[in-house]
């Protein structure tokens, strides 16, 4: 599946109710498999075009679309979804690793990762065995009943990392991964989060203000060249 | 991992604050429950000894302290009645069987009745058995003469005894009930001396002892409580001198405290209420009518207790939902984090639901569990109050519909909650925490 954001604006409303435009696309396409990181300053809507592209923000004009490049030639626009229709969307085709991991503290690594899964509607055992084996793939296999609390940083970035790819989602979004986490960390946890969306054929968006992590990309987009 | 591995760990995770939410739940639940509980074993335990009994003469007062009197052993004797009023229902051709109860007497606390022989009649309805024998776990029926008790009330009050009963010599006898006999380790042969007096008890002045001839099988009514001892030796005792009437002619009259009256089938008990209900010198109580009156009085005063736990129920699971409303700021992260990865909406209102839900599940059980626990505790208190031991395992069929109501109703307490959680934004609450 291709993603396409087609004449993208988000527009927030400040408290007095000013308009203040976060976001302005006016074409970006992203081709299936592509991993394609996307460069901006603070403030420069890099959260926001990624939560626009999970669903989570809702367009203030334009249309996000996932287009199946197939025989079928199906377009799903995200913004024009129902709020459940966003959610069952999500679950189904976007992966998401955030700055701060955002794992859920009550629970173990092994529950942390195989939790989309269930939203997704697969099979407990299924959803555990993939869990298990996608901690085995980022290296903690000896970690699976540990709790975020009791995890490194680099470690829980790893937990998100499998979390992220555990449907093998459309698309991968990544909200400077590597912020937290220390040059080797980064590096490592990179080559994993490259590796993982590939292996799972999913597209990988990744956004980021650190010119080190731009290195580790072919397809590397200023945003101020994207939005305008 | 399912929605119950969510909500379970959740709550371990606020592992004090869900505890004690649930136990304000319980406490709740634990006073409707021993509420419920007592007050079904109150009805029970008031049924059960009128159970089998019609009609009670007395002296004029009122109907139901007679009744209580009479059948539950408590409360004073009003007065007393001659007991030419035994003779007269005795031979009534409307009465099947009649005893008379002469009161007033307690052996270490046990209220002591004197009567005839009549009541281990298999007609007097406890112990139940269709034989005499029957009705005894050991021993038999003392004797009661009715000669006797014409030569004891003669020789009471100074007067030549009858020709008739000359020779005729009471013998002091006694036949206990269950809970007499297993408190005082008493068995038959051996030897009682009863005090004067309900309230303040004193002994005779003239040392006399009655010989157990029985002891009577446990019946779960007053009747265990009390020691039985023969009319005829009842007037022996010169306290009792003042329960003897000098009649105009110098003859003397014993008198009782009440009749136990059973009337025949059918319409004589209809036509003896009429006929006895029209004498002035008397009155009759019928024990059915009576007992319902007591329920009345009884079940408005209970029905205040289940409303006061009723609301300390609401109370509780209000704190059910302002435990978890109170969490929700802090929880606005973790379900942004729910969110993002794919959790619906309604899947995230139904974990809050859920939790109240379990809370208020837990909490209902728990209540339940101590209201028994206070039932076992309190039941001496109450049998030496009331008269009755609520059996703290009786579970009521009441007590599952309670325990459903209070999870239902903590589960909606929890929508309130949960919507404040369905409408979190999911963007705002996932940026990085400064």
């Amino acid at each position: 599946m291709d993603i396409t954001l087609e004449k993208l604006t988000v527009v927030f409303r400040d408290r007095s109710g000013a308009a203040v435009p976060v976001l302005d696309v006016p074409s970006l396409t992203i081709r299936a498999g592509q991993q394609v990181c996307l460069v901006g300053g603070s403030g420069s809507g890099k959260t926001t075009l990624l939560n626009t592209v999970a669903g989570i923000v809702v367009p203030t004009t334009g249309q996000v679309l996932f287009d199946d490049a197939g025989d079928d030639k199906i377009a799903l626009d995200v913004a024009s979804l129902s709020e459940a229709g966003r959610d069952h969307f999500r679950a189904q085709h976007v992966g998401y690793v955030f700055q701060t991991f955002n794992l859920l503290q009550g629970l173990t690594a092994l529950e942390n990762v195989s939790l989309p899964a269930h939203f997704a509607g697969r099979k407990q055992s299924e959803a555990r065995e993939r869990a298990r084996s996608l901690l085995d793939r980022v290296g903690l296999s000896h970690r699976l009943d540990a709790r975020p609390g009791t995890m490194s940083v680099g470690e829980q970035q790893r937990v998100a990392i499998a979390r992220a790819v555990i449907n093998e989602p459309t698309v991968v979004l990544a909200d400077e991964p590597t912020a937290n986490l220390d040059v080797a960390n980064g590096d490592e946890v990179l080559g994993l989060l490259k590796d993982a969306a590939s292996e799972s054929e999913s597209i990988l968006m990744l956004v980021t203000h650190e010119p080190r992590v731009q290195e580790h990309f072919d397809d590397v987009r200023p945003l101020h060249e994207v939005s305008r | 991992m399912s929605l119950w591995r969510l909500i379970e760990r959740s709550l371990a995770q606020r592992k004090l604050s869900s505890v004690l939410t649930a136990f304000s739940v319980a406490l709740g639940v634990m006073l409707v429950a021993a509420i419920l509980v007592v007050k079904a074993e109150m009805e029970a335990s008031y049924l059960k000894p009128g159970k089998g009994y019609s009609l009670v003469v007395g002296p004029t007062g009122s109907p139901l302290t007679l009744v209580l009197n009479t059948i539950f052993h408590v409360e004073q004797s009003k007065g007393l009645l001659p007991i030419r009023v035994y003779e007269e229902m005795r031979t009534s051709r409307l009465v099947k069987h009649a005893v008379p109860y002469a009161v007033g007497d307690l052996f270490r606390g046990f209220r002591v009745v004197a009567t005839t022989d009549g009541v281990f009649h298999p007609y007097f309805p406890h112990p139940e058995s269709a034989t005499t024998e029957g009705k005894f776990s050991s021993g038999g029926a003392f004797v009661y003469d009715p000669l006797a008790l014409v030569a004891s009330v003669a020789v009471s009050v100074g007067n030549a005894v009858p020709e008739a009963a000359r020779g005729a010599a009471a013998l002091n006898q006694a036949v206990v009930g269950s809970a007499v006999a297993d408190k005082l380790d008493l068995r038959v042969g051996d030897k009682i001396e009863p005090t004067h007096g309900v309230e303040s008890t004193t002994a005779h002045a003239e040392q006399m002892l009655w010989e157990i001839t029985g002891v009577l099988e446990r019946t779960g009514t007053p009747i265990d409580r009390v020691v039985f001892i023969n009319l005829d030796s009842f007037y022996r005792i010169p306290e009792h001198k003042g329960g003897v009437r000098v009649k105009a002619d110098g003859s003397a009259e014993a008198t009782v405290s009440s009749v136990v009256v059973f009337p025949k089938p059918k319409i004589a008990k209809a036509l003896l209420l009429t006929r006895l209900r029209q004498r002035e010198d008397l009155q009759v109580a019928e024990v059915r009518s009576e007992l319902s009156k007591l329920f009345k009085i009884v079940g408005n005063v209970d029905r205040v207790f289940v409303v006061v736990a009723a609301m300390v129920v609401v109370i509780g699971v209000i704190s059910v939902m302002v435990s978890i409303y109170n969490t929700m700021n802090e929880r606005r992260r973790e379900i942004a984090i729910l969110r993002a990865i794919g959790a619906r909406r309604s899947t995230v209102m139904s974990a809050i639901v859920g939790e109240a839900a379990v809370l208020s599940f837990s909490g209902a059980l728990a209540g339940l569990l101590l209201a028994h626990g206070l039932v076992a505790v309190v039941g001496p208190y109450i049998e030496q109050q009331a008269g009755f031991s609520p059996d703290p395992f009786r579970v009521l069929p009441l007590e599952i519909p309670l325990v459903a109501v209070v999870t239902i109703v903590g589960a909606l307490a929890g929508v309130i909650p949960a919507w404040k959680a369905y409408r979190t934004d999911v963007a705002t609450n996932l940026a990085p925490l400064s």
